[in-house]
């Protein structure tokens, strides 16, 4: 094929890294099976000639020669006849026993590729350094670590004293019981909007007692509303989403993130989740009528192993 | 190589190789071009690429240039077949099922 005079003729690259590269990658595609070797050095050349500077060419040389060998672990599984042209008919049951030819070689190239492994992380540690960082986001629980929900401030405490509230602190007996996404009636928490994922009890100046509604029994849970490419790339995390809920705990308005997870994805199950619950929200009670109020609330998406 | 539409194992980088064609599945990318839009290291991808050819979800053909006019090799340009563009399609809704239900 002409390309092959090509290159080594004006295209050859001058500087070592590159002629390493070139050579890698012919090396890797000559050993591929069957008619594939042709086509792969070909098509891998042109590839090559795609990738700018020298240890992105190397890195791809690298690369192929992986590619080599995970093909030739499995022909068959890559459409490859496994009858070599050139090589003997003992040879035909497995083509990659050809890769087996010539042991000293194979360990030379062995050693020659960690070689380049520990001058590539030498010479690029502030890149690879950026892919680590870019690969936490698949990890599940990455962005909760890394990310954690920003707590808000509690504003300074200037109401009366506790014994002020003991009165106001009997619980509601109509209350249904709570969601498992819903959080604990906390009484010392100031009102909204800080109360985020929680259900307050608290005391204004004119004595009425208000309770911010949430999740009731019977919604729905996050089982069904996890995305699944999310399940698949480990994204978890929790979003705050606000709703409107009217007296008979249904959804006045749509539902808007408050605070993303992080992840789109997510957001979008958790509104698809806040809708799907219309009509089973609790709804804000003032001296234990309901009434209509909007409020925050927060959905948790979690990976279980 | 053998053509045939059977069913592929599906893996988070087989996922990115799909993801890639979907975007438009009228053009045609080489490797490179793959491995760009997946960042995908050459050793996953090459594979990858051979697997779905060999299942008949990709097609290949040699980039239509003269090498000596152009001053670079030829690229084996992918694409996706239409039996490939529906069974990818149903892998990613079958993703999606989650948030729509």
């Amino acid at each position: 094929m002409n390309i092959r005079d090509d290159l080594n003729d004006d295209s050859a690259p001058s500087s070592p890294p590159d002629d390493w590269a070139l050579q890698l990658t012919r090396y890797a595609a000559r050993r591929a099976p069957g008619e594939l070797a042709e086509r792969l050095d070909e098509e891998w050349l042109a590839d090559l000639d795609m990738h700018r500077g020298p240890f992105a060419r190397l890195r791809f040389a690298l690369g192929c020669c992986r590619a080599t060998h995970v093909i030739a672990r499995e022909p068959a599984a890559y459409g490859v006849a496994t009858t070599p042209v050139a090589v003997p008919a003992v040879a035909i049951a497995d083509a990659a026993p050809s890769l087996r030819r010539g042991g000293s070689s194979r360990s030379l190239l062995l050693f020659f590729i960690a070689f380049l492994h520990l001058l590539i992380i030498v010479a690029f540690s502030t890149g690879i350094h950026v892919r680590d960082t870019d690969r936490e986001s698949y990890t599940p629980t990455g962005r909760v670590i890394i990310k954690p929900r920003p707590a808000e401030p509690p504003p300074p405490y200037t109401g009366p004293s506790d014994s002020d509230f003991a009165p106001r602190e009997k619980p509601n007996p109509q209350l249904p019981a709570f969601d498992p996404i819903a959080f604990p009636e906390d009484t010392s928490t100031p009102p909204l909007p800080t109360g985020i994922g929680t259900n307050l009890s608290s005391a204004e100046p004119t004595g009425i007692t208000r309770v911010i509604g949430g999740p009731g029994a019977g919604f729905p849970g996050t089982a069904h509303f996890y995305p699944a490419l999310s399940r698949q790339l480990g994204e978890a995390g929790a979003a705050t989403v606000d709703v409107c809920v009217d007296t008979r705990g249904r959804l006045t308005g749509e539902p808007q993130i408050r605070t993303s997870s992080g992840f789109p994805r997510l957001d979008a199950g958790a509104l698809a989740l806040a809708k799907a619950g219309s009509g089973r929200y609790r709804s804000t009670t003032e001296n234990g009528q309901p009434i209509s109020a909007c409020y925050p609330f927060r959905i948790r998406f979690a990976l279980t192993h | 190589m053998a053509r045939q539409d059977r069913d592929v194992r599906m893996s988070l980088q087989t996922l990115r190789v799909l993801e890639a064609f979907l975007e438009n599945p009228t053009e045609s990318l080489s490797g490179a071009d793959v491995q760009k839009r997946g960042h995908l290291a050459s050793g996953t991808l090459y594979p990858i690429l051979l697997r779905l050819e060999s299942a008949g979800w990709l097609s290949s053909r040699w980039e239509n240039v003269d090498p000596s006019r152009v001053g670079r090799p030829r690229r084996r340009l992918y694409r996706l077949t239409a039996s490939g563009m529906r069974r990818a399609s149903e892998v990613f809704a079958s993703f999606n099922r989650g948030v729509l239900a």
